[in-house]
């Protein structure tokens, strides 16, 4: 039996080695259609990274949550819309290797809801959309300590420097904490890295302009048409400065029209999409 | 407690640690142990339901010792009575009660009386169907004189609730297993490295084909009426490899896992989707329950000694025996009856219209005659996924609209390659070894290390990727 026990030993650790490998030559050199076919949340995301550092045609780069993508669906080339869990954090990273990989890239249309604006790390969805996707080698010179400390409150985050452990069907880690971000004001951690945004693109002289895909009507009452989101851009000028415009590209739309309680459904999109993006292109100032 | 679950991953090593460390002059510890184990499995799920398998081993050990004591025919009769009654009384009452109702319901109520049944609130133990069938055999074995019984209750106990193959089989005869509860076992490396294989083996085919193909076709299946038939016939093929990769997986985990322990199971499934027939195909699938119902039933009632139509006959009876066995509703019955008659044509009609000396050994014709079969099964499978009869009809009239075909996909092509691809790699692994008792039967003498281990490690990094490792349950615990 020590035998069989020795072989197995050997095989686990001789298995622990190939599968790390494997799934470090994967993060690198797979194509896109590999992380397609792995159908996780994860993996979307990390599709979005790897375009984010590709060449890009047009001079303006798109990001933005799930809503933004139902305008502006993302291709590879320069609409790298995500999700409002990929947060602030996770769109800058985007927006630095864009700006890194083509220095031609003249602006940047960051569109974001005004609940997800704000989102912070201590997020249920924080682990799949962010934590997996963006903790790799590319990313790691991002990283700071708004975000190392949300990590080392869940120090079992950091098995996903591990490769393989990225792809293992095991259960997210939970990065909610007791003191749950009200996500009708933005977070420190938002107000941190937006501002990162800000300098980043300033540093690059690169516009940066903050928009707002569609809002559902019954989400003005609910929070107060951004009251608190609206008092605390005003109290800081360099949030006034990445705000200017912001709130004007707000536009509600009937309830009816919505898939879940954000989304819009397809058909509504269809028929209105070229409206809605022509009468943000006005809001914001920009031709298109 | 599931084969495909954290708790299994634990429980296992724990029980294989203690088991060989009692040492193997120790049988009768080890049989304890492998008792205690087996009612914890099982107490895992539902404690209370213990009872029953409690009931079913006093009642057939002591069955057992009567009948073979019984010094006059009419004694050892009642005795069997009493095995038979006992367990075939425990799968009407938990399986069957409310299909009875529902079923006299409906028959009063076509003859024109007004008759409202009231449903029983049974929930159905897990495994029933197949330990009830087991205990029967030794009854059954001992009044036919086949075999001797035992007094060791704990080695009777342990046979009856043996972990590894308690909940869905295979169903083992008491003169296969219960004979090696009483033997002497001692570890063997062949055998150890063997049922490692078949338990890594059975954990791909659930958790990364049958776990896969499950979200599409329980999507086809009840949006049926939003697909056309070449969607739904995909659902039904999808369905084909599920239920084949789900059950034979659970197989091939159970024999894997006895073998671990030193037991030899009996072979469940042997490659059936490889059939040319379905006289064949039967002969391959759930290899261990179609032998009981040829042993028990077919038999009983006269097999094929008592002329051609009595013998279609008999083919009929167990059929829609089979089918009830599978679960209590009508779906079931028309599978097993649509299943009789594809038997009973590849039996009598076929041989008549293609004699064996016309018979060429082309290869081109046997494939062809292998993929009717599977996709004549595989219509077959229709009765028993959809939600209900009506379904069923529907599915299938879908299906045979050829002119309406139209492929809509409910997820995106890239996310349906993994699962092609894997279904492809079982098919090649288990054709290659179609001649062994499970795919991943090879020895070093075959392949050196190197290429054994890379197959181990290829297989690990498909189960890594695209394995669904949610602990889903296996799809014939419900029998």
């Amino acid at each position: 039996m020590k035998k069989w026990l020795r072989r197995i030993l050997l095989y686990l650790v001789s298995a622990f080695l190939v599968l790390n490998l494997f799934c470090a030559l994967a993060l690198t050199y797979a194509p896109p259609i590999f992380f397609q076919s792995l159908d996780e949340a994860w993996a979307r995301v990390y599709l979005r990274i790897q375009s984010s550092n590709e060449h890009i045609d047009s001079d303006t780069l798109y990001v933005g949550d799930s809503v933004a993508g139902q305008l502006f669906p993302f291709n590879s080339s320069n609409q790298l819309t995500t999700n409002g869990s990929v947060l602030a954090a996770g769109n800058y990273m985007l927006i630095a290797n864009a700006l890194e990989a083509n220095p031609h890239l003249t602006t940047v249309f960051y569109m974001c809801l005004p609940q997800t604006i704000g989102h912070d790390i201590n997020r249920k969805r924080t682990c799949n959309n962010f934590v997996k996707p963006f903790l790799t080698p590319g990313q790691f010179s991002y990283l700071d300590k708004s975000i190392t400390s949300a990590l080392d409150r869940q120090p079992i985050a950091y098995l996903y420097l591990l490769p393989a452990y990225r792809f293992a069907p095991i259960d997210e880690v939970d990065f909610t904490i007791d003191s749950q971000q009200d996500d009708k004001e933005l977070s420190d951690f938002s107000i941190h890295w937006l501002k990162k945004i800000y300098q980043l693109c300033q540093s690059k002289k690169v516009k940066l302009i903050l928009a707002s895909p569609p809002v559902a009507e019954h989400q003005r009452d609910k929070y107060q048409d951004w009251k608190a989101i609206r008092a605390q851009v005003a109290s800081d000028p360099m949030l006034e400065q990445l705000f200017n415009g912001y709130f004007s590209t707000i536009h509600y739309y009937p309830d009816q029209y919505l898939r879940d309680k954000i989304h819009w459904q397809e058909a509504f999109l269809e028929q209105n999409r070229e409206r809605i993006t022509e009468q943000l292109y006005k809001d914001v100032g920009t031709a298109n | 407690m599931l084969f495909n679950s954290v708790d299994f991953a634990v429980f296992l090593p724990l029980v294989f640690g203690l088991y060989w460390l009692l040492g193997t002059s120790r049988r009768k510890a080890q049989n304890v142990l492998i008792l205690l184990s087996s009612y914890f499995f099982y107490a895992w799920w539902n404690w209370q339901l213990l009872g029953l398998i409690l009931l079913s081993t006093a009642i057939d050990f002591w069955a057992g010792q009567e009948i073979h004591a019984s010094s006059d025919r009419q004694s050892k009769k009642r005795w069997l009575a009493l095995s038979i009654g006992v367990n075939i009384g425990l799968l009407l009452f938990f399986k069957y009660c409310n299909f009875f109702i529902d079923s006299f319901a409906t028959a009063f109520q076509f003859l024109g009386y007004s008759f409202t049944s009231a449903q029983l609130e049974i929930a159905l133990p897990v495994g029933i169907s197949f330990y009830t069938f087991q205990t029967l055999s030794y009854s059954i074995d001992i009044y036919r004189k086949q075999l001797e019984p035992t007094t060791d209750w704990i080695a009777f106990g342990a046979f009856v609730s043996f972990f590894p193959q308690l909940v869905a089989g295979p169903i083992e005869r008491a003169k296969d297993l219960l004979p090696q509860f009483h033997q002497q076992r001692s570890f063997s490396y062949l055998q150890a490295r063997d049922g490692l294989q078949q338990l890594f083996w059975g954990l791909f085919k659930k958790v990364a084909i049958a776990d896969q193909c499950a979200p599409l076709v329980d999507h086809i299946f009840q949006f049926h009426d939003q697909y056309s038939g070449g969607t739904l016939l995909l659902g039904a093929l999808l369905f084909s490899f599920q239920i084949y990769a789900d059950f034979s997986g659970y197989s091939d985990m159970a024999i894997g896992t006895a073998k671990l322990f030193g037991f030899r199971l009996s072979q469940n499934f042997s490659t059936p989707y490889f059939a040319t027939n379905i006289r064949q195909f039967w002969q391959k699938w759930h290899i261990s329950l179609t032998a009981w119902f040829r042993d028990y039933l077919y038999i009983s009632l006269g097999g094929n000694r008592k002329g051609r139509l009595r013998t279609v006959q008999n083919i009929i009876a167990v059929f829609l025996v089979s089918g009830l066995w599978h679960g209590a509703e009508w779906k079931f019955v028309y599978w097993g009856l649509m299943h009789a008659m594809l038997f009973i044509i590849a039996v009598y009609l076929w041989p008549a219209l293609f004699p064996a000396s016309l018979a060429r050994p082309i290869r081109i014709v046997s494939v062809l005659k292998g993929v009717v079969t599977f996709l004549v099964v595989s219509i077959a499978w229709v009765f028993f996924r959809a939600e209900n009869l009506e379904a069923a009809f529907r599915i299938l009239d879908s299906i045979g609209n050829f002119p309406g075909y139209a492929f809509e996909l409910p997820k995106s092509i890239p996310t349906l390659i993994p699962l092609l691809f894997t279904i492809a790699l079982m098919l090649v692994i288990e054709w290659r070894h179609r001649t062994r008792t499970h795919g991943l039967q090879i020895s070093p003498t075959e392949y050196p290390r190197w290429v054994r281990w890379s197959i181990y490690h290829s297989l690990l990094i498909v189960l890594l990727l695209y394995g669904k490792f949610n602990e889903t349950t296996f799809i014939y615990f419900q029998f």
